[in-house]
């Protein structure tokens, strides 16, 4: 699969619990996917837990390449890419809270 | 020789809400030094009942069971307004006490989230996700403020399990006024003190600042390994962006922000930690402009979109 509909998980994704199952989720599609499309398509929102335990552990391990190289994001809303940035930047050590 | 009390009454009256809270703690406090070996919850004066206190005092029945005291069952608020409250809510069937019975039952669609009681960390999205439909039944709250609830909901009730550790898990629920929706998140666990005493780094901020101040602080957790330690801090910007109320009671500390103000002093003790939730339907809920004020646009981002 070269493409992964977030919102077959939940039009709201929330929870370390399932930001874990999305992370791996990725992982395994990204062994048999140079790139990987993350479709946001109907998801209207996603918690900060979830979002630090799935995209920022994913940076941490991976670094920013990573997420530029291999991973397509789109159809996000506003809100969620104001998050996954804070997210992002919080786990490179960019952010203002951090 | 002293004589045992078998039985005492928990007894309570008036309004029972986030400012009225102590008062369950102060009668549960008697009870217990009284030596009685069962309890049983007298509401026949209580008239009214926020969410905070019903979660409150489903916690608190489960609390005592779990000590080992007898449960005797509840009296019934004289008011059927407040009793069909506690009804409506599930707070009878919390408790499993069987005082509903025969109590007429109505759509909770677009009102309200009965007394959930939380067992398991992957019900903490599902939950959140009902509680959600009750505000976006509410015609005067925008996508982004029904956004911004559900992110709060996540975070709030998260907590139980990665930092609560509570054994009884939580209750949760929620209920729509014509202004504000209040949400009520109780645990059993060991309290933010406790919680944030685990990491070294968190233990001077909590001895100039108090627990509770410290914990709505960004990056204040007890597990930082695992955790951000931004759940109660994105709440508490919420809270101060729309004018609302945020309450903390865990242990023998408690913070009430109201709005941009906020007072934090000693309490009763209680037995975990209750999260009192006021968010205003007034649109100013908005997850982006807070996450944008920390983390600003930046190329380095562009693949986000």
């Amino acid at each position: 699969m070269d493409t992964i509909r977030l919102v077959e998980h939940a039009d709201f994704l929330s929870t370390r619990f399932l930001g874990e199952i999305v992370r791996k989720e990725i992982l395994g599609n990204l062994g048999s996917h140079s790139v990987l499309t993350l479709d946001f398509q109907g998801v209207f929102g996603l918690s900060h837990s979830f979002a630090d335990e799935c995209f920022g552990f994913l940076v941490a391990e991976n670094g920013i390449g990573f997420f530029k190289d291999r991973l397509r994001f789109i159809n996000l809303n506003p809100e969620t890419q104001a998050i996954l940035r804070f997210v992002l930047a919080d786990r490179l050590g960019t952010a203002s809270a951090a | 020789m002293s004589q045992i009390i078998e039985l005492k009454e928990i007894r309570l009256r008036g309004n029972l809400h986030w400012g009225t809270f102590e008062r369950i703690l102060a009668e549960a406090g008697h009870f217990i030094g009284s030596g009685a070996r069962s309890f049983r919850l007298n509401l026949r004066d209580v008239t009214f009942v926020k969410p905070i206190a019903a979660a409150g005092l489903a916690a608190l029945a489960i609390s005592l069971k779990e000590k080992g005291f007898g449960f005797a069952g509840v009296e019934i608020p004289a008011s059927r307004d407040a009793h069909s409250y506690l009804s409506r809510i599930d707070f009878y069937k919390a408790v499993r006490a069987a005082e509903d019975i025969n109590m007429a039952r109505h759509s909770a669609h677009g009102r309200f989230v009965e007394l959930n009681a939380l067992s398991e960390i992957s019900e903490c999205g599902e939950l959140a996700g009902r509680i959600v439909e009750v505000v976006r039944t509410q015609i005067d709250l925008d996508e982004r403020a029904q956004n911004a609830v559900e992110f709060v909901l996540a975070e709030i009730t998260e907590n139980i399990f990665h930092h609560a550790r509570s054994a009884a898990g939580g209750f949760v629920c929620c209920q729509s006024y014509r202004d504000h929706l209040a949400i009520a998140v109780v645990d059993l666990g060991v309290g933010i003190q406790a919680s944030l005493g685990q990491n070294p780094n968190a233990v001077e901020m909590v001895q100039q600042r108090g627990p509770l101040l410290a914990a709505i602080q960004p990056k204040m957790t007890g597990r930082p390994a695992f955790n951000s330690g931004l759940g109660l801090f994105w709440t508490s910007e919420l809270v101060k962006a729309c004018g609302g109320v945020l309450g903390i009671h865990s242990w023998d500390n408690r913070l009430s922000l109201y709005g941009e103000n906020v007072q934090q002093c000693r309490a009763i003790p209680w037995p975990g930690t209750a999260i009192h939730l006021l968010l205003r339907k007034n649109n100013k809920l908005n997850v982006k402009e807070i996450f944008e004020r920390f983390a600003p646009e930046s190329s380095n981002f562009e693949f986000l979109g």
